[in-house]
């Protein structure tokens, strides 16, 4: 009943099924954040991002060794410190979260400016701006921005139904459209995260 | 048959010495269970406490190669994105249902945490994850019960606020780093869950070819009973016996024999799924922890403890009818066919020995990538 074969295509099976199983055992998202964006362009060209999240009040800041915020405004430059170091500065290797594409290919961000930490009735927000390494013509490359997280430990939501405006000195007829990026679906393909096309 | 049991045997001695053998030699390269706030791996390029460093990060990925050709159906990744949608705004309510808790607690506010926090439960055990993956395993491949897969998951689900529970008020009374290291030391817990996965599985495999449990041997001809069994229940003077073996005339059990196990094996069949359901819910619950540590903060710890009670049972909730439907599934199979029947009767030990080895080589595999640092330990 129990030969040798048979406990041998056991093993096999279970030992490919365990390397499957492995890609699938996924996390799921524990933070959950709404963005806005300002794409900063001149001309047709983009030149930063100009970024905001807005946490959802189930997000605990003792984690970050905080244990009482204001109620509302500003943080102070010792506070907004130790955001930055505690809940910010790792996500650097990320590019916290922004991905932007020209004709597919990720472009490469520089460092965040203007960080700032605030509560705005009750939840946390911070505002930051990612400047581009390079410029990059929206009229000469397919351009896409979007911001998740690969792994999915944070979900990031669009804050309202214009999450992602143009300004700066943007030519007029530049705009942004949202859709679903199909080509960049995250957790083992079960989340097309939402992003934005820009064109001009 | 004995030869090839043993050999079986063999293949999981060597399965549980390569696993060591892994552990020591990567033990120096492991990946440090550091995680950031926001549950992730900490990266070695992104810890600058300056602030970002970019340069030093390493460039991002192409269409091409952030690709993925798997996508699951349109209904079913809608379905699974509004259900973390759900997720967050439900983790938003309980914050603030706590907080109101702790101002006034009324047994409305008390209704309103607990009933927030079992739909988070229910919500967030939707998502993939090994607790599903071991129990729907493990529950699929043997004639299980139902009240075994209720068992185990909500073994599995208290084990997990447990769990969580420890962390946080260990982590509040006797770590200097106090509440920040928290969710690091959950990380770590990843790996034990999976070497404890290991350890469960290999003791259904041995209980299970020892024949403990499990299945009835359809081959087996016992002329003489079992000298165990037979000390476990004497015949009565009255009941028909031949040999000292109980004719089969009584072929229903007394409930309470029957409740856990079949063939009056319930301890056994207990055993596994105690060591089971534990392997899988050590690691805590990330819901839970963030809940702990509001309450804590806000000086309701109590609020925080019930919340993750709750959450518990939503998530018990969830893996229950997940076990359920694995139960159906082998009971649908089982039941096919008359004339199939004594050939899927005499593969059910070898379906049921596969399940277990399949939690062993799930659990091996695991811990062999997070401690060659393949692979990061995570939170779910």
């Amino acid at each position: 009943m129990l030969n040798l074969s048979v406990i041998r295509r056991c093993v096999h099976v279970a030992a490919l099924a365990a390397f499957v199983v492995s890609g699938a055992a996924a996390a799921h998202p524990h933070v959950w954040i709404r963005f806005s964006t300002r794409v900063q362009m001149q001309g047709t060209s983009v030149v930063a991002i100009a970024e905001t999240w807005r946490f959802s009040e189930g997000f605990p800041v003792q984690l970050v060794g905080i244990d009482t915020l204001p109620d509302n405004g500003p943080l102070d430059a010792k506070q907004t410190a130790i955001f930055r170091e505690q809940a910010f500065s790792s996500l650097a290797g990320t590019q916290y979260f922004t991905h932007l594409f020209a004709d597919g290919e990720a472009q490469r961000l520089g460092d965040p400016a203007g960080f700032r930490v605030s509560v705005d009735h009750g939840k946390l927000v911070y505002t930051f701006t990612l400047p581009l390494r390079k410029p990059v013509d929206v009229t000469a490359h397919k351009v896409s921005l979007g911001i998740w997280d690969d792994l999915f430990f944070v979900d990031y939501e669009p804050d309202g139904t214009n999450a992602v405006t143009i300004e700066g000195h943007a030519a007029s007829r530049c705009s942004a459209k949202p859709f679903q990026d199909r080509a960049h679906p995250i957790f083992n393909g079960i989340v097309v995260p939402q992003a934005t096309a820009l064109s001009c | 048959m004995l030869m090839l049991e043993r050999r079986l045997l063999r293949i999981l001695l060597a399965l549980c010495v390569s696993i060591a053998c892994i552990a020591s030699v990567a033990s120096a390269h492991a990946a440090a269970a550091a995680v950031d706030v926001f549950g992730r791996p900490v990266q070695t390029y992104s810890t600058s406490a300056s602030g970002a460093t970019p340069s030093s990060a390493p460039a991002p990925a192409t269409t091409e190669a952030t690709q993925q050709p798997f996508m699951l159906p349109e209904f079913i990744r809608t379905a699974l994105a509004t259900s973390v949608i759900w997720q967050g705004r439900l983790n938003a309510r309980i914050a603030d249902a706590a907080k109101r808790l702790h101002r006034s607690s009324t047994p409305w506010t008390w209704l309103t945490l607990m009933a927030l926090s079992f739909a988070y439960g229910v919500l967030h055990a939707i998502g993939p994850g090994h607790g599903k993956f071991v129990a729907g395993t493990y529950l699929g491949s043997r004639d299980s019960r139902i009240v075994q897969a209720v068992s185990l998951a909500a073994w599995s689900a208290a084990v997990q606020a447990m769990s969580a529970i420890a962390l946080v008020f260990g982590a509040v009374w006797f770590a200097k780093e106090g509440v920040s290291s928290v969710l690091s030391s959950a990380a770590s817990l990843d790996i034990a869950s999976y070497a404890l996965l290991c350890a469960a599985g290999g003791w259904t495999i041995y209980s299970t070819l020892t024949r403990r449990d499990c299945c009835a041997d359809p081959g087996a001809l016992k002329l003489v009973p079992d000298e165990r069994s037979a000390q476990s229940s004497p015949l009565s003077r009255h009941e028909p016996s031949y040999l000292g073996t109980r004719l089969q005339l009584h072929t229903r059990q007394s409930a309470s024999a029957t409740r856990l196990g079949r063939n009056g094996n319930g301890s056994s069949a207990m055993s596994q799924i105690l060591a089971t359901g534990f392997a899988s819910g050590i690691r805590p619950c990330v819901g839970s922890i963030f809940v702990l540590i509001a309450s804590v903060a806000a000086h309701a710890p109590w609020v925080g403890i019930a919340a993750t009670f709750a959450i518990a049972a939503g998530v018990a909730l969830t893996v229950t009818l997940f076990g359920l439907g694995a139960v159906g599934a082998n009971r649908y199979i089982m039941a096919r066919g008359f004339r199939l029947r004594s050939k899927i009767k005499a593969a059910q030990r070898v379906v049921a020995i596969a399940g277990a080895l399949l939690i062993v080589l799930f659990g091996a595999t695991q811990t062999a990538l997070i401690l060659t640092g393949f692979l990061q330990p995570a939170l779910t």
